[in-house]
């Protein structure tokens, strides 16, 4: 086989032809619609501050955001400063999970660390892999974040 | 399951095939690299015509239908741009004909070939391999209309030396 491999970063203007590509005006736009969803996200009820995780961990701030670098917990960054966390994540069924499925995602970044836990997948029977760990799967959920985004499915 | 008629389609030598991937191997278990072509480390059914104890990697006939069929599942409802920023795009060239199991004609009678039925699709890669041992599977994308995908199983992959 020939091969060749291509990063997928935006190419530059210059490169491309301009039909090629949605005009930058519809990247702003859905780019705009995308923070309108992720503020409505942070705003859920299921999310908390670093500080009510501390309370809730056991720790203190500096060990949660500690935990957000190193993928062992989920932490989005909010518009202006500081994180929100699900509170979720901290059950036993899924916080000593967390850091090895961020190591298998190859990701420390909470929303891509939130969107694959939360959606549903046909490999884990269309359970999402937050049900899947609370159900005990926790190996089959780690598994599948070794293959995520790579053409596995 | 009783198994499908068997049929057969040839990718022509000079066929372009299209994959996302990482860059860099999984980590883990160092990951499973074959030439260019990163896997996960260990073989799993993971996705749709997936072997059970074989490497299998899943490329697209065209650019966009590999990233529909990795970035873009019906499921999705978001897509991290971190996690877009960290795949590249894989084009491989084929240098000799290969054979592979063509699904794509028994969609219409056996619908789960072209709905996510993950399970069927497995049990189904894995009775055509052990009856025929064709090189991988051509199938209809379940993420974008009117294209295609194959898998192959990298047991039978030999990348050239420098590849």
């Amino acid at each position: 086989m020939n091969v060749a491999t291509k990063q997928m970063h935006a190419p530059k203007a210059e490169d491309v032809a301009p039909s090629a590509y949605a005009p930058a005006a519809q990247t702003a736009q859905l780019l705009a619609r995308s923070q309108a969803w992720r503020n409505a996200r942070l705003n859920q009820a299921d999310m908390i501050n670093t500080e009510d995780a501390a309370q809730l961990a056991g720790t203190n701030r500096e060990t949660i955001n500690r935990w957000i670098g190193s993928g062992r917990c989920i932490g989005l960054a909010r518009p202006v400063r500081g994180y929100r966390l699900p509170r979720w994540q901290f059950e036993p069924a899924l916080q000593p999970h967390l850091q090895a499925i961020a190591q298998a995602l190859g990701t420390t970044e909470g929303w891509a660390l939130l969107l694959f836990i939360e959606t549903p997948h046909e490999a884990l029977d269309g359970r999402t892999p937050r049900a899947a760990l609370e159900q005990g799967d926790a190996a089959r959920v780690i598994d599948l974040a070794a293959a995520e985004g790579t053409a596995e499915r | 399951m009783k198994a499908l008629p068997l049929s057969t389609a040839t990718l022509p030598p000079g066929t372009e095939l299209f994959r996302v991937q990482r860059p860099i191997p999984s980590t883990g278990a160092s990951g499973h690299t074959i030439g260019a072509l990163h896997l996960p480390p260990t073989p799993g059914r993971r996705g749709r015509f997936d072997l059970g104890g074989v490497h299998v990697a899943a490329f697209a006939l065209d650019a966009q239908t590999a990233v529909y069929e990795t970035l873009a599942r019906s499921a999705a409802r978001a897509v991290s741009l971190s996690l877009l920023g960290a795949r590249e795009l894989l084009s491989v060239r084929t240098t000799a004909p290969i054979v592979v199991y063509d699904a794509r004609s028994h969609a219409h009678g056996w619908p789960f070939l072209t709905a996510a039925r993950y399970g069927a699709t497995q049990d189904e890669a894995d009775d055509a391999d052990a009856a025929h041992g064709l090189f991988g599977v051509l199938y209809a994308s379940a993420q974008r209309q009117g294209s295609n995908a194959s898998r192959c199983s990298t047991s039978r992959c030999r990348p050239p030396p420098g590849c």
